[in-house]
């Protein structure tokens, strides 16, 4: 029995390498591409100093990254149904979950690599221009708490960087699970790209409503969700609300909670729901 | 159901898409190291049965088994043990087939290395060459190797051959006929050309409209589906009888291709001047006058 249940895990992992190996093949090139051009535009703004940094950082883990996020969930899955090897995947023993997993898991390492190379291309960047200092963080935080810190990290370009960059990699996955899920269903790349763009601005939009709704009444976010407003838990919980929060520094003591609450809600689960090894929802909602 | 020769079961199987019925109860067994051919026209439900073998879409009713396994209850179980091809199959044209095959063997515990290299060599396939850049005969024989690597006990074929041009058909065809003669494999054999499946099928089944009109082995069905050709002595008076699956009148002369012909042989030499031609037909006029004939039947 032992030796039964070893040699099913062994397999399993062999079924995991291989598909995984599969989509870095297939998918590599948006990998380089994305980072080329994220890495090229941060490093070239911080740079030539055209905005200041925190306009540049707001610029590329914003906008420039939701297209990014756009980029990375509209192929894998579509582009097979395209080509027609969708059906020579899914008659393998493997389930259509594991298949999306696999798509997904690497989609994901995918954007984070892409952040995490475009952060230190702006760092250097930063550093060619003789911008050196990094202040000593844990003590100021310990001392002043989060929100003090927020605001005072901004006047360090090279720690505001990596704190817009955590911030926003993690808000940028977040947002990718949801996306990427929705975007399985597509039959091609370009109604799955045209399909992300309008996901995209109507989730900006519901933020939009939410974030003014919660300036008007003046409560901070955390304290709405308690009192019930469903505008406010909404956004609270949207998938990209980390990154708003960042730049709404008002309400930045949630911070952290947001984080913590939005990886859980939008990467933990789906991950184990998806992962699951008989999601009917997932196989009824990808389809054939 | 466990009777462990019955290698394929299926039981009043029913799968509709929004309002077309596709199929309306499809019954049938296949058993263990059999041949069995499955025809139907193209659109005829082949596929969507396969589809439901594979536990890749679910019945709206009725049962079906796999070498003893519910599909719709361990999918990954059925496909880890059985080989399927299916029509016009298109695989990662950015791999070397070497790589497919080594890709592909992940995916099965039972894979047979020394068998999958052998297959390579009889099939010419070099093992360095895109898939992208293989010929559509060459694609079929590699997907047909990637059916039978893992030694599977039952072998389901979807139409393999559509697509294909003669030589190609010819050569799959023989590949397919080498290759799974002696393994005593059950073989699944999907196809809408019945000359095609003719001479390796033990049994036949013919699925027409979601429903299957004929199941039976191809001897029988040969013996048992003629085709007769008579004058009559009222031309004017169609005949009406049972087991007529073809009527056609041409220059005072009726030609009826018949079901029975014990049966109705009585009835026809009673209406006919000078006594009746019985012919043999092959299984493509059978196939044609269950499926194109059924139209043209006088109705009583």
């Amino acid at each position: 029995m032992p030796e039964d249940v070893r040699g099913a895990r062994v397999r399993r992992q062999a079924v995991w390498a291989a598909l995984l190996r599969k989509e870095w093949c297939e998918q590599r090139w948006r990998f380089f591409l994305g980072t080329v051009v994220v890495s090229g535009l941060l490093a070239g703004l911080l740079r030539a100093q055209i905005v200041s940094s925190v306009e540049a950082a707001v610029l590329i883990y914003g906008p420039v990254g939701l297209i990014l996020v756009i980029f990375f969930a509209a192929g894998p899955v579509s582009s097979e149904r395209a080509d027609r090897t969708w059906e020579f995947l899914v008659v393998q023993p493997v389930s259509r979950s594991e298949v999306i997993l696999a798509k997904w898991a690497m989609g994901v390492v995918q954007l984070i690599g892409t952040m995490v190379i475009a952060t230190l291309a702006g760092l250097l960047a930063m550093w060619s221009r003789g911008i050196r200092m990094m202040p000593d963080v844990s003590e100021f935080y310990a001392h002043n708490g989060p929100e003090a810190f927020v605001t005072w990290s901004t006047t360090h370009p090279s720690l505001s960087l990596c704190t817009f960059a955590i911030v926003g990699t993690i808000a940028l996955a977040c947002w990718f699970t949801p996306l990427y899920l929705l975007l399985a269903r597509a039959r091609n790349e370009f109604a799955a790209t045209l399909g992300g763009v309008f996901l995209t601005i109507a989730v900006l939009l519901w933020l939009m409503v939410g974030i003014s709704h919660a300036r008007n009444t003046g409560a901070n976010w955390f304290a709405t969700l308690v009192t019930a407003s469903p505008w406010v838990a909404m956004t609270i919980l949207n998938p990209i609300s980390p990154f708003l929060l960042i730049i709404a520094p008002n309400d930045a003591t949630w911070l952290p909670l947001v984080l913590v609450v939005d990886v859980i809600v939008w990467i933990v689960f789906p991950l184990w729901y998806v992962g699951r090894s008989s999601s009917r929802l997932v196989e009824k909602w990808v389809g054939v | 159901m466990n009777d462990s020769r019955v290698a394929i079961h299926v039981e009043n199987l029913r799968k509709h898409f929004g309002q077309r019925q596709v199929l309306r109860g499809v019954s049938l067994d296949v058993m263990a190291g059999s041949i069995f051919g499955f025809l139907g026209l193209n659109g005829a439900g082949k596929t969507t049965l396969i589809r439901i073998l594979l536990g890749l879409s679910r019945a709206d009713a009725g049962q079906c088994s796999v070498g003893g396994i519910d599909p719709s209850v361990d999918a990954l179980g059925v496909r880890a043990r059985i080989g399927y091809m299916a029509e016009n199959q298109t695989m990662y044209g950015w791999m070397r087939v070497g790589q497919l095959i080594e890709w592909v063997s992940r995916f099965y515990p039972s894979w047979d290395r020394a068998l999958a290299a052998s297959l390579r060599d009889q099939m010419r396939l070099d093992a360095d060459e895109k898939v992208g850049a293989l010929s559509k005969g060459q694609t079929s024989r590699l997907a047909l190797l990637l059916a039978l690597a893992h030694r599977p006990g039952i072998v389901i074929l979807d139409d393999p051959t559509l697509g294909l041009d003669p030589i190609a058909r010819r050569d799959l065809l023989r590949d397919v006929i080498g290759q799974l003669q002696d393994r005593g494999a059950t073989v699944f054999f999907s196809s809408h050309l019945l000359y095609e499946i003719e001479p390796i099928c033990d049994r036949i089944a013919i699925l027409h409209e979601g429903r299957i009109i004929k199941c039976e082995a191809v001897d029988e069905l040969r013996e048992n589906v003629k085709r007769i050709v008579l004058k009559p002595a009222d031309a004017a008076r169609a005949p009406d009888l049972p087991g007529v699956l073809d009527f056609r009148a041409q220059d005072g002369q009726w030609s009826l291709t018949v079901e029975g012909v014990e049966s109705v042989r009585p009835a026809l030499t009673s209406i006919s001047r000078g006594g009746l031609t019985v012919m043999d037909l092959n299984l493509d006029e059978i196939f044609e006058a269950y499926v194109i004939g059924r139209r043209e039947v006088p109705h009583a």
